[in-house]
């Protein structure tokens, strides 16, 4: 967007795509003109975006804003989505909060996630095996990258083989920005089916050493309550795969657009992981956050967002603040600086994100090692990215090798 | 110089034309491209071309073409399709002419086309005549491919994707491309417009949904299409 235009305010949202993947045109030039923007959402709420990195580091780790969305009538995204779902991890305030995620915290530490990476090679290597053998080319979402969550993270999280099938029908979910509400809330209710299956399951024929059994011994014994077990469940479980399914497409995708830097991690594999930081940096898996509510009157830059107003992130237009990071929208895997900003920060800094580095470092690694000359077989221009996925990337990425 | 032979003439309409383009068949020149769309544009209310995306490489993997060679030349072919189309709509006037000319790979972008395209994918695997229509015109393209080699079953599998892909701008234009009313143009037709028009498959039209051929009444394209140099992938006509 050419700097003299003065965008109509609110903006609205979804906004039209940055080339490539790159930081929206409309969220840079609020970076720059207009640190606390009114947006307005699909749901027809107005919430106020920010998109400074000092800015939104503060307002997630400031108890004044609220995650509690629950209640019906909270400004939505477009409907009744998982913020709207009882006490689940994602909605609770501290100190809630933090006894919940306390049960979940061992699993999931830098050290505790090394375990699970043979296990997601498995899976990667069985499914390149069949890419191997199978169509040249090829959808490379369709053939690997939509598929190893669902049967990596499904493992890991113990979905027992009976409802195999129907977690596949019920994840990804759209959470497609241009659907109508009554759609959302019909989405969100075959996933509580479904997980209202999978705890029944796992209560009946226990699962050890997964989140799933931690929080149903957590619900046993007292330490959490019954709905806030349920809740989190539901809440781990589409982490586990939407959001991966979008940097595990956008990261081979970027690469291959930059060969230089891929064959350098083809030569030195200890810069797979170096690699990944910059995909996580430069993409962040969404567009706009789920909405906060601020309890109190807050001031930012001069701006008063009132008690009951809603607040939104862009994150990548934190990893994409020139303030902290230099000329933002060049890929550039040897960046001093990692991905870690793009989890977010504060009490609800992802609890995934050790868990997601190693699945897309597998992940990765494993394709190009696999197939050394893999390129699009399209031109990047031509890959089609859709502004109402929540999680964005193309919606498709043919590859030859 | 053109005419235009629907289907159904009671269902013609002047809302919107899709416009579909061959990278295998050697019509598809330049010159043309830019007649037809010269043509068809001021006779409709609005106007889309579409263009195969990479599935058009399964019909020269499926004839034996080392897959990355297959690649290339199928990008070859979509950007000597892709060019002319954008050129003569903006010499038409047409504002933001690249929008309206959209490869098979961009509509994934729209939630409506991959809703369409899994119906479609079903109906190959569940609906005998629509099964039967796309193995008979995947074959025949392969075959053109193939220069008169053999095609096998094998050959098949791995090239009707390109044929299955197409089907929802021969179902849902409607939707697609925002119009009350769509036509899908082309220059022959099909059996399975014709197995998606009597209503006989699982497969719907869309309401709004028509199709109309296109014809030249001065050029010989029979014996254009045996003599010319097509455009980059090396198939006489489909």
């Amino acid at each position: 967007m050419a700097n003299t235009i003065e965008p109509e305010l609110p903006l609205q949202y979804p906004f039209p795509l940055g080339d490539g993947g790159a930081l929206p045109p409309l969220t840079a030039w609020a970076q720059r003109a207009k640190p606390v923007c009114p947006v307005r959402l699909p749901s027809g709420i107005t919430a106020w975006m920010l998109t400074r990195k000092d800015d939104v580091a503060r307002m997630l780790a400031d108890n004044r804003f609220s995650r509690d969305l629950a209640e019906p009538g909270s400004p939505r995204m477009v409907g009744e989505d998982l913020t709207s779902v009882d006490d689940a991890i994602f909605n609770l305030d501290p100190p809630r909060h933090g006894r919940v995620r306390q049960v979940l915290s061992g699993w999931f530490t830098r050290r505790a996630v090394q375990r699970h990476r043979p296990l997601i090679a498995r899976h990667a290597r069985r499914l390149l095996d069949a890419m191997a053998d199978g169509p040249n080319p090829v959808d490379l979402i369709e053939a690997y990258t939509a598929g190893l969550p669902l049967d990596a993270m499904g493992e890991l999280m113990g979905v027992p083989p009976e409802l195999a099938d129907e977690c596949r029908r019920v994840y990804p979910m759209s959470l497609d920005l241009s659907s109508t509400p009554d759609a959302v809330a019909k989405e969100t209710d075959a996933a509580k089916q479904f997980i209202a299956k999978l705890v029944a399951a796992r209560r009946a024929d226990p699962l050890p050493d997964t989140p799933v059994h931690a929080l149903l011994e957590a619900s046993r014994q007292g330490v959490i309550t019954e709905s806030e077990m349920f809740g989190t469940v539901f809440l781990i479980f589409v982490t586990s795969f939407d959001p991966l399914v979008a940097p595990l497409t956008t990261g081979p995708m970027i690469l291959m657009a930059h060969r230089r830097q891929l064959d350098e991690c083809l030569a030195d594999s200890s810069l797979w992981p170096k690699a990944v930081e910059e995909v996580l940096r430069y993409f962040h898996n969404g567009g706009l956050g789920f909405p906060r509510i601020a309890r109190e009157d807050v001031e930012f830059d001069g701006t008063v967002i009132r008690r009951g107003d809603a607040v939104v992130v862009p994150m990548q237009a934190v990893t994409w603040d020139p303030r902290h990071y230099r000329n933002p929208e060049k890929f550039n895997i040897h960046r001093a600086t990692d991905g870690s900003a793009t989890f977010g920060a504060g009490p609800h800094y992802c609890l995934g994100s050790q868990l997601a580095r190693i699945v897309l470092q597998e992940a990765i690694s494993a394709l190009f090692q696999r197939f050394p000359t893999l390129d699009l077989a399209v031109s990047e221009r031509e890959l089609p990215w859709d502004p109402n996925r929540m999680f964005t990337r193309p919606m498709q990425l043919p590859v030859t090798w | 110089m053109f005419t235009l032979e629907w289907l159904a003439e009671r269902s013609s309409h002047h809302d919107h034309v899709l416009v579909g383009l061959s990278p295998q068949n050697g019509r598809y020149k330049p010159e043309y491209i830019r007649s037809l769309i010269f043509w068809l544009q001021p006779r409709f209310r609005s106007i889309d071309v579409v263009i195969p995306g990479f599935e058009a490489a399964y019909t020269l993997v499926a004839a034996g073409h080392p897959p990355a060679q297959a690649v290339h030349r199928a990008r070859r072919a979509y950007r000597q399709l892709h060019n002319p189309a954008v050129r003569a709509l903006s010499d038409l006037g047409v504002p933001d002419p690249a929008r309206h000319v959209t490869s098979w790979t961009r509509l994934h972008a729209n939630a409506a086309y991959r809703a369409s395209l899994s119906r479609s994918r079903k109906a190959y695997l569940t609906d005998r005549r629509i099964r039967a229509a796309c193995r008979a015109m995947t074959a025949e393209v392969v075959g053109n491919a193939a220069d008169g080699g053999s095609v096998t079953p094998c050959d098949i599998d791995i090239a009707v994707r390109y044929v299955i892909a197409e089907i929802p701008l021969l179902t849902d234009g409607p939707s697609l491309f925002e119009a009350d009313r769509s036509v899908f143009v082309y220059h022959r037709p099909t059996p399975l417009v014709a197995a998606i028009a009597d209503g006989s498959s699982i497969l719907r039209a869309a309401p709004g949904q028509t199709w109309a051929v296109v014809g030249q009444e001065e050029a010989n394209h029979g014996e254009h299409d045996r003599t010319g140099t097509p455009a980059a992938i090396p198939v006489s006509a489909r």
